[in-house]
């Protein structure tokens, strides 16, 4: 399943997939055991290498950034009625007590799909694949989340906005002309949809006075309605073409309304009264049964957002599950 | 499809009033009410934005944004009906076939680009060969340049934008006998309204705002009142009883404006930007005129539906 992760320059996507690594360790390795996942080669080098910077409290280097634009992950979620099994039957390959998901995610930024804005064509292979994506990750960086209109984060902002709404009207129009000539060739293929979440990235830097200037508190709420409203009452001020583009997918004859927020902070080195000199330093957990030694972040929204893909993973359309197996069967067949 | 022209003098307003049409769509899109939703089209998406952008940092369209600006083509969809006959998209659902498409024609402006068929050509071609064939018209009044009535009874500064509506309005009218649709709605929008002089509004015994948008009479009168001694031939175009094929559907008012920081008009002036409910800015604008014009663009795509 491809998944189009979109950021602005320096807004934590390399984070955000170092710490979703870090998470799919942890939470791969739980007690419960009902999650499992495997990282391709190319993946695994440039991840791993991710997590033990992170783990030795550094942030990802420059160097690291550039050799992402696409990594993969298969999630392997147990089935629920394979959880209640024995232990020993659960553990047959034949069982298959796994469903698995495949996880791509592109670093995407507005220039890539310039030729697709600019054209409606969409020539070169990365393209296509990511103009496929059922999963649109958003990342939002809460750190330009200004109240000061004449700033460099407002106007960095407002750009950032313009160019997600582009991408996403380029991924609907992509969706529905491909949804109309399936339909054209006789294919009766699913409704096109798209399944958007927004990653409210580096939110421990969301400042009070935007908070409270936009009435809202501190601390993400719990209950899904009230993360909803939350999330959208800072995209509805910071991002509203994105906002727009999303709520307007259903009349353009795609589905985007099954948007989904998270968090994502991972916490820094602060020294009472100075400013941090240099990059900053992550904070590492101390050592407990659990385990220790890890970066400090939000864990649980990244377990939420690894559980959000067992939904999705029921929901994907068929023409897609289709042209993955086509496409691990190619890769499998010898020369 | 409902295809929209928007005619105007230079610089009255014409690309600002297409980018506060798209603010006003961002900011209902986006509204917790969820009453609007629209998609804007792949083409038309790298400018509206580019844009939207200068706008929301408060500079007015610079001249390579004008230059670029020729089309905008939306979907729109409305929760609630339209008091036309536009679908109800039910309480909860939105479907894509029960939405409009509305498309903006920004031809250039009337006083610059004369096309070649005002000029007696039968050529039609280029982006003015929408204008022909537009469902609606939305005529620009610069009310900077509105004048209070002569006593020669000759028009202000306005007369010579005056004679080239009339103009292109006949030409329409000539097109339309070969075929197409048989009815335009005019629309006349007040660009600028902050800067109607107090002696027009004098002469022309009006307020120095227009009346509510809800009543539809008076506003219609008020508009008169100013386009008489202004557009007269116009007027009188889109009022009287044609003997062609086209008809004008009754013309609908709008006011529009945007108000500046307090530094004098010129190529620094910029837009105030407002603070709305719930955070976030926006341009300090007439919204309830644009929001009234969406809705009265919904009214006639319903109308041409049928």
């Amino acid at each position: 399943m491809p998944c189009a992760l979109l950021g602005d320059r320096a807004s934590g996507k390399t984070t955000f997939l170092g710490l979703l690594y870090s998470a799919q360790v942890k939470y791969g390795t739980g007690v419960h055991d009902d999650f499992r996942f495997h990282a391709p080669m190319a993946s695994l080098n440039i991840m791993s290498a991710v997590y033990e910077g992170m783990k030795d409290a550094r942030f990802p280097s420059a160097t690291l950034k550039e050799e992402i634009t696409e990594l993969s992950f298969i999630f392997g979620y147990l089935r629920k009625v394979t959880g209640k099994l024995p232990y020993y039957i659960r553990q047959q390959n034949w069982a298959k007590p796994f469903s698995t998901l495949r996880f791509s995610a592109y670093d995407v930024s507005g220039e890539d799909i310039e030729e697709f804005i600019e054209t409606g064509i969409a020539s070169r292979p990365l393209i296509q694949q990511l103009l496929k994506s059922v999963v649109v990750v958003v990342l939002v960086d809460c750190s330009k989340m200004t109240t000061d209109i004449d700033t460099p984060p407002y106007k960095k902002m407002l750009r950032y906005d313009s160019t997600v709404a582009k991408l996403l009207v380029a991924f609907q129009t992509y969706k529905k002309q491909e949804y109309d000539r399936l339909k054209d060739s006789g294919v009766s293929p699913d409704p096109p949809i798209i399944y958007p979440a927004f990653v409210l990235s580096k939110f421990d830097t969301l400042r009070d006075d935007v908070l409270a200037r936009l009435g809202l508190h501190q601390g993400f709420p719990e209950d899904k309605r009230a993360r909803r409203e939350y999330a959208e009452a800072l995209l509805r001020v910071f991002v509203p073409q994105t906002l727009s583009q999303i709520r307007g997918g259903k009349v353009a004859g795609v589905s985007m309304d099954k948007a989904e927020y998270f968090l994502s902070w991972v916490r820094t080195e602060t020294q009472e009264g100075m400013e941090p000199v240099g990059q900053p330093r992550i904070v590492r957990t101390g050592f407990r049964p659990e385990g220790g030694g890890e970066p400090d972040f939000s864990y649980d929204e990244y377990v939420h957002f690894i559980e959000h893909f067992r939904h999705i993973a029921n929901k994907i359309p068929d023409e897609v599950l289709e042209a993955e197996k086509f496409q691990a069967q190619a890769l499998i067949r010898p020369n | 499809m409902l295809q929209v022209v928007i005619v105007g003098d230079h610089d009255s307003g014409k690309t600002t009033f297409l980018g506060l049409i798209y603010a006003t769509l961002v900011r209902s899109g986006s509204d917790k009410t969820d009453d609007l939703r629209f998609h804007a089209a792949l083409d038309s998406i790298e400018e509206i934005t580019g844009l939207f952008q200068q706008l929301m940092s408060g500079a007015f369209p610079d001249s390579a944004t004008k230059e670029g600006m020729h089309e905008l083509s939306l979907e729109i969809g409305f929760r609630s009906p339209r008091r036309g006959a536009v679908p109800r998209l039910g309480s909860r659902n939105w479907t894509a076939g029960a939405s409009m498409t509305l498309r903006f024609t920004l031809p250039g402006s009337l006083d610059e680009q004369i096309p070649g068929f005002l000029q007696g050509s039968s050529v039609y071609q280029g982006v003015w060969r929408n204008v022909l064939d537009g469902d609606a018209i939305i005529i620009l009044v610069d009310s900077a340049k509105l004048a209070p009535k002569a006593e020669d009874s000759e028009p202000g500064s306005l007369g010579t934008y005056d004679g080239r509506v009339e103009s292109l309005l006949a030409a329409i009218q000539r097109w339309r006998e070969r075929g197409g649709r048989d009815v335009l709605h005019p629309i006349f929008v007040f660009s600028k309204f902050d800067s109607v002089g107090p002696g027009v509004l004098r002469a022309a015994d009006v307020e120095a705002t227009p009346p509510d948008i809800r009543k539809t009479g008076p506003r219609a009168a008020y508009a008169k009142a100013l386009l008489e001694p202004n557009l007269p031939r116009t007027l009188a175009k889109v009022l009287g009883t044609g003997r062609g094929k086209l008809r004008f559907g009754r013309p609908n008012y709008f006011f529009s404006w945007v108000r500046t920081e307090g530094n004098a008009p010129g190529p620094g002036e910029r837009i105030r930007l407002r603070r709305i409910d719930g955070g976030g800015w926006e341009p300090d604008y007439s919204r309830d005129e644009y929001l009234a014009l969406v809705d009265a663009l919904g009214e006639i795509a319903a109308r041409t539906k049928e």
